[in-house]
């Protein structure tokens, strides 16, 4: 051995760890082919990384109100939904009429109407906004002079990021994702502010496509998929078929998880109900309203809707002529 | 005051001699970077993220930079034995405090000023507006924090003995600060008495080093404090300083140094 020169030690060595390498790496992938796809976080975090998932939604939120937020030990409603995640598309395709009646009737079940079809929770379209605004209203006058000094270098005014400028929530959306690839609603929720706010209708539908694959059985994504097809495309066909996939997948849960859904399964079948309406199909519609009317809050509401429907029906018989008179 | 100055120059040279800032600037700077390479749906403008960060990064390098060296100023000179020396030149021990406390204040001045050019090169390049009286009010604010901090680091040097058990001190101090001081007030609301004067006492004398974050207007783009309010932020933060070299020169003008 002390004849050999170094040099040549060196590409001995060389050589012997790149055999191995090749031989170990193949081991290696074989083995771990699962979780090179779950990515880099599960790697250095394990399911660990859920935890952060939540923290990087709320961040999204933190920067959704340009900074103010309440801290921890600051009194809020604890009940108080994010902003971010107030995603239902009620809530800015809802269209009311000057009594604040409902004039689209997508997403009654999950919306709270009388029976007149008004929003019972809201006199009017603001009232969603006075809720929040009620919601974020925790930072009272203050008699503490060294927080009312303080103060000075606190953000405190509650807006909300516009023209565009909801963009900068994404990245953390992106994070959360990552963090917790079955986190659903983090999903549907990017995908509403990539579509609604940013009209970015391709990036919205690839990151519920992205969900759809981590989690396949999703009827969340699967809604919130129809939900692109029908207002962006218009391609109503497809909507339906997914929206049934998505009825499939909800009637395919066990019972208790059914129970804590079933304002998701009135919205699929709202908005089956609708589509069938539009289509002419009225024994279905009324159908998928009975459905509906079984979920919904506001039962009236819905079975007004079973009613104008079947008068349609009733005129539609009465106004097609039997046999014409004779002259 | 000459003296005061010589003893802050020398405290400034060893800045630069010795890795932390190198070591701090270059890890600040890769993970910036690192953040701000990432492609988000193939938007190239989002910005606050990556201000978010690297001005998170700038507090916590800038912050780690004033306790260390802070920390180690009287403690290396005695154990060093160039205290002895330096007493006789003749300095006193006030203007060793008082050089020493400008030495590290000029310092992480320095580090702080190169931290923002860093920062405000990466927030162009991604877009953001060039909004330079934002910039040098953040900066002013940041520094005056880290002048309490020094300050305190000081007080801690010359009351504990080694330099490990005043640095971890004084960041869990102004870490809780960091985190809690502004809610004490709330907090104590909840407690009964007598912890919730104690609590509330405590509200009111702690060196409440969050008044001078102000990362959040900065990275929402929204308006900073007024002149004035940074004018009384900067009387805040002179009593404290003062308060605390005060204290520090208490104890060290009778401390035995051959230890």
């Amino acid at each position: 051995m002390r004849n050999v020169p170094p040099a040549l030690m060196m590409v001995f060595l060389a050589t012997l760890v790149f055999t191995l390498a090749t031989a170990v790496d193949s081991e290696f992938r074989s083995s771990t082919a699962t979780s090179n796809v779950e990515g880099a976080f599960t790697k250095l975090l394990g399911d660990g990384r859920r935890l952060f998932s939540g923290q990087s939604v709320e961040m999204a939120d933190v920067y959704l109100h340009s900074g103010f937020y309440p801290s921890i030990f600051d009194s809020r409603e604890p009940a108080a939904a994010k902003a971010i995640a107030s995603n239902d598309d009620d809530h800015t395709n809802h269209k009311h009429d000057e009594q604040g009646k409902c004039v689209h009737e997508e997403d009654h079940a999950a919306h709270k109407h009388d029976a007149e079809g008004k929003c019972v929770s809201e006199e009017s379209a603001g009232g969603h906004v006075d809720e929040h605004e009620k919601a974020m209203s925790f930072m009272d006058q203050t008699l503490d002079p060294l927080q009312g000094f303080i103060r000075n270098f606190r953000i405190t005014q509650h807006s909300h990021l516009e023209n565009g400028e909801e963009r900068e929530v994404l990245p953390w959306l992106k994070l959360a994702i990552a963090l917790d690839p079955q986190g659903v609603e983090t999903y549907a929720v990017t995908s509403y502010w990539l579509r609604k706010t940013l009209k970015r209708v391709e990036d919205a539908r690839d990151i519920l496509r992205e969900g759809i694959r981590n989690n396949p059985k999703s009827f969340e994504l699967l809604f919130a998929m129809g939900q692109v097809y029908e207002q962006e495309d218009k391609d109503h066909e497809k909507a339906r078929n997914i929206w049934l996939a998505a009825e499939k997948f909800w009637e395919e849960q066990p019972i208790e998880a059914k129970e804590t859904s079933v304002g998701q399964y009135g919205k699929i079948t709202v908005n089956l109900a609708r589509l069938e309406s539009e289509a002419g199909n009225l024994p279905l519609a009324i159908q998928y309203f009975e459905l509906t009317k079984l979920t919904s809050l506001q039962p009236e509401a819905v079975q007004k809707q079973i009613d104008e429907i079947k008068a349609r029906m009733l005129r539609t018989t009465n106004s097609t002529p039997v046999f014409e008179p004779a002259r | 005051m000459n003296t005061v100055f010589a003893i802050a120059g020398v405290v400034i040279k060893e800045l630069y001699r010795r890795k932390d800032f190198y070591v701090l600037f270059v890890l600040s700077a890769l993970i910036t970077i690192a953040a701000g390479s990432v492609n988000f749906f193939k938007d190239l403008v989002m910005v606050r993220y990556v201000k978010d960060i690297c001005l998170l990064l700038i507090w916590f390098s800038t912050l780690i930079i004033a306790v260390i060296t802070a920390a180690r100023q009287i403690p290396a000179e005695k154990e060093n034995r160039t205290i002895f020396p330096l007493l006789a030149k003749p300095v006193s021990r006030g203007q060793l405090i008082a050089g020493k406390f400008l030495g590290c204040w000029l310092a992480t001045g320095l580090a702080v000023l190169v931290f923002y050019v860093f920062f405000i090169l990466v927030t162009a390049t991604k877009g953001g507006d060039w909004q330079l009286v934002t910039y040098s009010k953040s900066i002013g604010l940041l520094w005056l924090m880290l002048g309490m901090v020094i300050a305190m680091t000081l007080l801690g040097s010359v009351v504990l003995s080694a330099v490990s058990s005043n640095t971890t001190i004084c960041l869990v101090v102004i870490i809780g600060v960091l985190f809690i001081g502004e809610h004490l007030n709330k907090i104590a609301l909840r407690q009964s008495e007598p912890v919730k004067s104690i609590t509330y006492t405590l509200y009111y004398v702690i060196p409440h080093f969050e008044i001078f974050d102000v990362r959040n207007l900065v990275v929402n783009n929204k308006p900073m404090p007024s002149l004035k309010a940074c004018g009384l932020a900067t009387l805040y933060a002179g009593a404290y300083v003062t308060a605390f070299l005060y204290c520090t020169w208490l104890i060290f003008r009778r401390q035995r140094l051959n230890t």
